[in-house]
């Protein structure tokens, strides 16, 4: 039963978004977890292929407007992950990012490495393991800013960025349970990017917060299918942004297949001052137990 | 029964492209009349066309001394392109030509997604300096 709640967890976890994640400039850390290990499970290695495209934005006002601009982000994550002991395990992402944008007049393709992110989890109850007591875990994680920012490229698209130019750091934390071939998992965390300076110009800190909601099956054959619903708040920017996610997985042996679909909701109201943005991904996990 | 999976289903999906066509552009802020910070000059920005987009953007800057509304003449302007709810500017930095008469061209204004951008725009002319600030959605 842990078994079958921690893989719903690995695969809902590739399908949420990103806090920022509007274009590759404000991409950072993410508060999910890629390359979540099972129970039974002593370290992996990987690779996420992610495509995403952008279908508009939200302004200030929350009205959303569709993309005049053919953007196409791409990445490649490598994921790494290690469990020290039953409660705890540690992880890193290696993102290789590229992207390509056409406008009627301007099209380019760039790219590099991403903001490569270290994160930790700590299980101090486990799901399913009792009917009354669900699961509980403390997620916290840093990103470097080992990508390169926009202000750092030449094309007047961007498409050379790769990362936020700033240290993220999240501290979170989830509660999930399951029951028979279900399972359910709420998640939140808190975000922080540090102040960069931008030329004679200073970025000041800011503060996020997002809160996940997961729902996942046990299918036969052992398939597993999770949906997750994400909502990322801003508060100083003022930023927020609502992502729905459809995943799925099988283990092949000593490996994991991952997959999903996932979409920021396009709808006047529910953002602000974000990109919205839908995509897929998939990966491929080498799993030693 | 299937048929109204079906039709649910449509009318769902039908709502959702709706959604995502988003709203029509309105009529856009330009042009924007600027009064500098200090209130020593005002000015008059416009883009050279519109609407703005995604990529290389050029405008057309015209500074009046605020004291007796007189062109202002030979001032060394610097524009950044700020981007201030996702704190981060442009892939380049934007060229300034003076035209004559008070008017200015401002060349390759690169703004690299679509959202809320600013551009910030200080003035100066010996010890006189003053700074404006456009805000406005691409």
């Amino acid at each position: 039963m842990r078994r079958f709640a921690c893989s719903v967890l690995a695969i809902a976890a590739a399908v949420l978004p990103r806090l920022a994640e509007a274009q590759a400039c404000c991409a950072g850390a993410a508060a999910g977890e890629l390359g979540r290990l099972t129970l039974h499970e002593e370290a992996l290695l990987g690779v996420d292929l992610r495509a995403v495209r952008t279908l508009g934005a939200f302004g200030d006002d929350a009205s959303f407007r569709a993309a005049r601009v053919e953007a196409l982000q791409f990445e490649q994550s490598f994921v790494g992950t290690l469990r020290l002991g039953e409660a705890v395990q540690v992880g890193a992402v290696l993102p290789l990012v590229g992207s390509f944008a056409r406008t009627p007049r301007e099209s380019g393709f760039g790219g590099g490495l991403g903001d490569v992110r270290l994160s930790a989890r700590c299980d101090f109850t486990f799901a399913g393991a009792s009917r009354t007591v669900p699961g509980i875990a403390l997620l916290g994680g840093v990103a470097a800013p080992s990508g390169r920012p926009v202000e750092a490229t030449d094309h007047p698209l961007g498409v050379e960025a790769t990362g936020m130019g700033r240290w993220r750091s999240w501290l979170g934390a989830a509660v999930e349970q399951s029951h028979g071939w279900a399972f359910a998992q709420i998640a939140g965390a808190v975000i922080h990017d540090a102040p960069r300076d931008v030329g004679d110009r200073r970025a000041d800190a800011r503060w996020g917060a997002t809160g996940s909601v997961v729902l996942g099956a046990s299918l036969p054959s052992e398939w597993t299918l999770a949906a997750s619903a994400l909502y990322e708040v801003e508060p100083r920017s003022p930023r927020r942004n609502v992502r729905f996610g459809l995943g799925v997985g099988h283990p092949l042996r000593d490996w994991r297949l991952q997959g999903g679909v996932f979409t920021d909701a396009p709808f006047g109201g529910l953002g602000r001052n974000q990109t919205v943005q839908a995509g897929f991904h998939f990966a491929l996990m080498r799993i030693w137990t | 029964m299937r048929a109204r999976y079906v039709t649910a289903l449509g009318l769902l999906l039908a709502a959702f492209l709706w959604g995502a066509c988003g709203e029509d552009e309105a009529d856009g802020p330009f042009p924007m009349e600027l009064v500098g910070e200090n209130r020593l000059f005002h000015a008059t920005l416009s883009p050279v066309s519109e609407p703005l987009v995604v990529g290389s953007n050029d405008f057309d800057l015209t500074v009046v001394r605020a004291e007796d509304q007189a062109p202002a003449e030979g001032l060394a302007i610097e524009v950044v392109p700020w981007m201030p709810h996702h704190d981060h500017g442009a892939p380049t930095a934007p060229s300034v030509e003076e035209v004559g008469g008070g008017r200015y061209r401002i060349r390759g204004v690169a703004f690299n997604m679509e959202g809320e951008w600013e551009l910030r725009i200080s003035v100066s002319q010996g010890e006189i300096e003053d700074r404006f600030v456009a805000a406005f959605r691409v």
